[in-house]
This record gives structure tokens, C-alpha cells and sequence, in this order.
């Protein structure tokens, strides 16, 4: 493979910001590679990296997502309250330049489904975007802290949160909703961000009308959002919008995935529930519809397509083809022609036990039947990936267009499934499945993963002993950083897989590290550490700030306990 | 001061008991938080609720049916263990552990993100869905936890599902 054609195609195509050093969107670019040509630490000096500043954020909360780093100033969005800080990089210590304390509805805690998290903020136009878990999203001035504008974008009432990140394509800042466990009617907002007012709404489902599906602009079929489904089953049928957005300028298409259908049980919501667990390409300025691809059909086992789509451009099958890739829940990775949708290469990264492997004539999943999911069809056993997804969607993967590899932390997790009829209460969880989780094969519950997308294979990988909830950056010093959670932050050879260094940062990493050049010249990474997000549902005893909330081991990961409590630190480390 | 009992399973039979006296002279229709620090040594007048199906082990079974159509274990998880919302069957109590407080803590809700019920469940299951709770058995105390040379924790001895 040519490493300079694919760098100088990705640098056109999916970089259009020449990497200066900052970091000002959570993928670090519109193509989401989480790619920095930064290269002071490499390989041969990353042993030396050591902690050069830490900070307290005073949250609890599982920090999932990343700093922003824009001029010399680095921000960090926390969990529920959502306090924003800008620290300036330019002074000793790193001292707040300011602290940005919302009002938040701390109601929202209980809507939101798993922990009151909150994946990051994004930098446009001197603001500083970012969503409050109440159902807001705050335009924030980068250089004075100030509120520049509010607008409620989502509902509590019908379950719907908003711990994403927002993405900004052009003028237009896309938000979507959490809720895929509450019975929600998902969608994707586009505010104007200039002001905040909201431009245009686009469901993921129901009549091509409240999806933006036009005939001469989506040729996929009409009113699939309804036909697909039973009855008006559509309207409480989940979709959330709750991971990361990238966007081709050239192609002029935003890149979203959709979450689970709900509720958990299949019986109430017969047929292929479009477009739930899929990718919708859309248009930025209006919202329309261009292509649609939906992973897993009727989906059995709460497998949310909510993964970053990361835009490079591979050599498949001999040809150099404008790629998507992304690492499904359902434990496959996915190449897909991004102009058109078409399926390139769909092969399991994570041990699978659903499916056989996807038909790519129709697109389909070739299922393996008796690990369908049900009310009437009791307790299904042995399910691979588990509902926690071969790979997080909450923690984005990384793209070197130096090795033309994907890098990735995974999940090695099987469980169990039983399903029971529930009924919408809005505002109260809408799942009906009862999950317990398992060890997949082999004696680790985790890895950090190498993927050639191009061919659909495993390059390497790292086992770990319990599931890999952070995500990646890769360098152009040819090193991964990726956390763990048990409370490791650990730096890899891209080149052979080994790990170089190792740091125990104080709480587990779910959140997502960065690369930046700070005022003085220098390389710095950064990382949040504060376990969270489901594994404060899931470790069972992590939590020691309240005395009313005592809680025993989780039964398939007892020793997690042993290694990590909640607690959140923003960590840089450098030479 | 004067106490305000409900006796029978109705949330209007409270509000009329209460109700009787001026704001002067009579306890508000509110309950007592055992575990509350009273400033002064004085307890605030407060009435005091009585569960009328307490201890009925059919009204406990029809709680549990209760406590899951009605969603509560998609946050407190199944058997009350802990979700995303806090364990009710660990015998500690952020707002109170009394039966009153319970039927306050479902009728009202709770700001850190407990929704008010009241709206869509009647008196009668709210005390029954209290009654489920009371029925599970508590640990008399939190055993500490331990990791003994490199071994697995004991497991507890409840099972957990998420």
C-alpha cells in the first residue's frame, strides 16, 4: 500500500484542517481518524513520558469523551453538572482562566440511562459548544466563559437526554438525543450556530416527511420508516443519536449512527425497524436523507450502531475507494463505499455467536436463529457480542493513514437474554430484557486491537483482563494511547503491538485521550480517568460517596473493584 | 401537636386529615425522616403514614408485579440491587427508610432523578410496591469487603441482574 498516496488523500479528503497542533472536535478532524501528525513522542522515547499536571475536576461521574485544545487554552466539559473549565496552558500549573457552572435539572440523572455522562464539547467560531444532560445545548464564548446562547433541543418528559458531543459541519451545529432505553422517537437537530435557533429536525424513523427522505434525493424506498414496523410502534421505537457525527466535505454528506430499537423485546415491535441501528448519510444544510444502511435488522440484542463512522480513503479489492469504517456493537467491523452505502467488507473483530457472517449481496446478517430474542422464547443463552457491543460505541477507534490500520479497544463479553413485555411509562425506562453478562472465550475480557479494514482482519492485539472502554489516538510517532479500567493509561508500537509505557492514572479510563502541541513547542497527550458510563451501573461497587447506595461486585467482573473507584482527573503527560 | 394518621389506603384521606387545621396550629402533611437531625432537639411537627397493607405478604407479591410494570427496576435494577439508581434492599436510605418515606419518595419523586409517580399510580399500589420493598430481606450489616492474597472476592450472596 502507498502510505504517502493515503496520506496525502486523507490530508485532501478527510483532513481538511492542517493539524497545527490543536484538538477542537472530538474525533480531532470531520473524517473522526483521532489521527494527529504529531510525532515528538514516538516509539523510541515514549518509555520517558511522565505526568506533568493533573487536575481534580470535583465530578464523580464516569468522564467518557475528551478535552478540547484550542489556542493555547484547553477546555473540559464534565458529567452531570456539567461544569465547563478553560485552563491556560500558558502558565504554570495550567491556572482556570475561567469556570462555567450551568443550571442543569439534576431530574436528568434519572432519565439518563447509564450514568450522568457527557462526551465533549466542540469548537467553532470562537464558541464553545457543548450539551447539558438536561436537554440543552450552550454556545459558550472560548475567550470569556460567557453564554452566548441556550436552546433546548430535547425533552425529559419522553426520556430523552443529551450527553453527546455536538458535531459542527459548515454553520450548523447537530445534536441528537439519548433515550434508546426510554421509548424515545429519535432524531437529529441542526441549530444554527451563529444563534442557536434550531434549522431543521430529521427523525430516524416514521413517514419520509419527519425523516427528510425526498424522492430524487434518497432512492432507498418510500416510508420505510414506517412500513418496517408494526402498527405505530415507530413512534416510542428508541434510535437515539448518542455518538459521534463525521462529515465529507467533498461529498457534502454528514455520517450518523443510530441506536437500539425499543423496547428490548422483539415481539412488540415486529418487521426490520428502519432505521434504527443504522448509518444515515445526510446533507448539513437541510437535513435530507441520501443513503441509509442498517446493520443489524429487528435488532434482538440491543446492538446501537451509535459508532464514530471514520472516513479514509483503502485500496478494496485493488480499487481506491472513499471508505467508512466503523466497529458495530454486533461485533463486526463494517467497510462501506461512503458516496453510496454500498457494503465493502463486514468481518467479526469480537468473538460472535448471532450471526454467521453478513451476506454482502443483500447486506443482511446471516443469523444464527436460536439466538433470536423474545418474550415467548424464554432465556437465550450464549449470545455473543453482549449488549455492551464488541466495541463501545462511547469509545471511538483511531485511524493511521501511516499503516492504513484501524485501532480500537473491544469487549470480550457474551450474556445471556430474557425478554418480557413492557409497557411506555414517558420518562421511565422502556427495555424489558433481563442481561447478564458473561466472559467471552479465552480468560480476558478485553483487548486494543490492530484492523486492516481494507481486507477485514485482526492485524494484533493486546488481551486485557477486563473489558476496554477508552478510546484511541494514534500519532504519527507511530504510537496508540488507549486507557483501561482498571485505571492504566498505556501507550502502544502501532508497528508490533507492544506495549512501550504504562501509567496507573487513578481511576479506570472510559473517557477518550488526546494529542496537542502546547504554547511551549512540546507534545502533550491528555486523558480523563473517572470510571463510569454503564460501569457504574455494571462494577457494581465502585461508588464511595454515598452511604445509602451500597452495592456487591459485579458477578462476572468481581476484582474490578479492586483496582479502581469513581473519581474524575483531567491527566497530561509529555517528555 | 396533633397527629395526622391515614389509616386507609387513599392519598385523599390523608389530604383530609391533614387538612383540618390552620396553617398555625396544625402539622403539615409531610412525614418524619427518623435519621433527620432536629435543630434544637425539637422534631418538626410532621404527621406520620401508615402503610395499611404493611406486612401482607399477598399485597408484598402484588408490590413485586408492581415494581416491575411500572419500570422501577429499569433504574433499581431487578431484586432492587442497584442500577443506575441506588440499591433498595442495602438497608440505608438516602431520604429515609420509613414507610411515609418511601410512599414520599414514589408519590413526589426525588431530585437527584427519581420521577413522581403519583400521577400514574393509585395510593393502593404505591403502598404495595412499599410493602414489596419492606418484604426484602436486609443485610444487618455491609460485610467489608476484602481481596485476600490475590483471591476473588466473595461473591455476595444475593444475585444480581441487570
Amino acid at each position: 500500500m502507498n502510505t504517502a498516496l493515503l496520506l496525502a488523500l486523507s490530508l485532501i479528503q478527510g483532513t481538511p484542517q492542517r493539524d497545527d497542533g490543536q484538538w477542537t472536535m472530538p474525533g480531532r478532524d470531520y473524517a473522526a481518524t483521532r489521527f494527529s501528525s504529531l510525532a515528538q513522542i514516538d516509539r523510541t522515547n515514549a518509555a520517558r513520558l511522565k505526568a506533568v499536571w493533573s487536575f481534580s475536576t470535583g465530578v464523580l461521574g464516569g468522564h467518557e469523551g475528551q478535552p478540547l485544545v484550542v489556542g493555547s487554552t484547553m477546555y473540559v466539559v464534565t458529567p452531570f453538572p456539567n461544569v465547563l473549565y478553560a485552563f491556560d496552558l500558558t502558565r504554570e500549573g495550567y491556572p482556570l482562566k475561567w469556570k462555567y457552572r450551568p443550571d442543569v435539572n439534576p431530574t436528568s440523572q434519572g432519565i439518563a440511562c447509564c450514568d450522568a455522562i457527557n462526551r465533549g464539547a466542540v469548537y467553532a467560531d470562537g464558541k464553545i459548544v457543548y450539551n447539558l444532560l438536561d436537554g440543552h445545548t450552550v454556545a459558550i464564548d472560548a475567550a470569556t466563559g460567557k453564554e452566548l446562547w441556550k436552546t433546548q433541543i430535547a425533552d425529559m418528559g419522553q426520556g430523552e437526554t443529551t450527553p453527546m458531543a455536538p458535531f459542527i459541519a459548515r454553520d450548523r451545529v447537530l445534536v441528537g438525543p439519548s433515550g434508546g432505553e426510554f421509548g424515545i422517537y429519535g432524531w437529529v437537530k441542526a441549530l444554527d450556530l451563529a444563534s442557536g435557533k434550531i434549522l431543521w429536525t430529521a427523525h430516524n424513523m416514521g413517514p419520509d416527511s419527519l425523516m427528510i427522505a425526498r424522492r430524487g434525493t434518497f432512492t432507498g424506498g418510500a416510508n420505510l420508516g414506517v412500513s418496517t414496523w408494526s402498527g405505530d410502534s415507530w413512534r416510542r421505537g428508541g434510535a437515539p443519536v448518542w455518538g459521534w457525527i463525521s462529515y465529507d466535505p467533498q461529498l457534502d454528506l454528514i455520517y450518523l449512527g443510530t441506536g437500539n430499537p425499543g423496547p428490548y423485546n422483539t415481539e412488540q415491535r415486529p418487521g426490520e425497524n428502519k432505521w434504527t441501528n443504522s448509518v444515515l448519510a445526510r446533507r448539513p444544510s437541510d437535513g435530507a436523507l441520501v443513503w441509509a444502511y442498517q446493520f443489524t435488522p429487528h435488532d434482538s440484542w440491543d446492538f446501537d450502531a451509535n459508532a464514530e463512522m471514520i472516513l479514509a480513503d483503502l485500496v478494496v479489492g485493488g480499487r481506491m475507494r472513499k471508505v467508512l469504517v466503523t466497529f458495530n456493537k454486533n461485533g463486526f467491523a463494517y467497510t462501506l463505499d461512503r458516496a453510496t452505502g454500498e457494503l465493502l467488507v463486514a468481518e467479526p473483530f469480537a468473538h460472535v455467536t448471532w450471526a454467521k457472517g453478513i451476506d454482502k449481496r443483500t447486506g443482511l446478517p446471516i443469523l444464527d436463529t436460536t439466538k433470536v430474542t423474545g418474550a415467548s422464547r424464554g432465556n437465550v443463552t450464549g449470545i455473543c457480542p453482549s449488549l455492551e457491543g464488541g466495541k463501545s460505541p462511547a469509545s471511538p477507534s483511531a485511524f493511521s493513514p501511516r499503516t492504513g490500520l484501524f485501532y480500537t479497544a473491544t469487549n470480550n463479553l457474551c450474556m445471556n437474554f430474557e425478554a418480557a413485555p413492557v409497557t411506555r411509562i414517558p420518562a421511565t425506562p422502556f427495555i424489558g430484557a433481563t442481561t447478564p453478562y458473561v466472559a467471552g472465550p479465552g480468560g480476558y475480557m478485553g483487548a486494543f486491537i490492530a484492523w486492516d479494514a481494507a481486507r477485514g482482519r485482526k492485524v494484533w492485539e493486546v488481551k486485557e483482563q477486563f473489558p476496554v472502554w477508552s478510546g484511541t489516538v494514534v500519532t504519527a510517532g507511530d504510537l496508540a494511547f488507549y486507557g483501561t479500567l482498571d485505571g492504566w493509561f498505556k501507550a502502544v508500537d502501532i508497528r508490533s503491538g507492544k506495549v512501550v509505557w504504562k501509567f496507573k492514572v487513578g481511576s479506570g479510563v472510559v473517557g477518550a485521550p488526546i494529542t496537542f502541541r502546547g504554547p511551549d513547542g512540546k507534545q502533550y497527550v491528555a486523558v480523563y480517568a473517572g470510571i463510569g458510563g454503564d460501569w457504574f451501573l455494571l462494577s457494581g461497587d465502585v461508588r464511595s460517596d454515598d452511604p445509602a447506595d451500597v452495592r456487591p461486585p459485579a458477578d462476572f467482573a468481581p476484582e474490578l473493584g479492586r483496582h479502581t473507584s469513581q473519581g474524575g482527573i483531567v491527566w497530561i503527560f509529555g517528555l | 401537636m396533633k397527629a395526622c394518621v391515614v389509616r386507609r389506603a387513599s392519598y385523599v384521606a390523608l389530604l383530609t386529615a391533614c387538612s383540618s387545621g390552620t396553617a398555625d396550629s396544625g402539622p403539615p402533611p409531610s412525614i418524619r425522616y427518623p435519621n433527620h437531625v432536629a435543630a434544637g432537639g425539637s422534631q418538626p411537627p410532621a404527621a406520620e403514614m401508615k402503610n395499611p397493607f404493611a406486612d401482607d405478604s399477598g399485597s408484598a407479591a402484588d408490590g413485586l408485579k408492581i415494581f416491575s410494570t411500572m419500570n422501577c427496576d429499569g433504574c433499581h435494577g431487578g431484586g432492587a440491587l442497584g442500577w443506575v439508581g441506588p440499591s433498595l434492599v442495602d438497608g440505608r436510605w438516602r431520604y429515609g427508610g420509613s414507610d411515609g418515606a418511601l410512599y414520599q419518595s414514589i408519590f413526589y419523586g426525588r431530585p437527584r432523578g427519581m420521577p413522581a409517580y403519583g400521577g400514574v399510580m393509585s395510593p393502593g399500589a404505591i403502598w404495595k410496591v412499599v410493602t414489596y420493598i419492606r418484604s426484602q430481606p436486609v443485610p444487618s450489616v455491609v460485610p467489608t469487603q476484602r481481596w485476600p492474597n490475590g483471591e476473588t472476592a466473595p461473591r455476595p450472596a444475593r444475585e444480581r441482574s441487570p
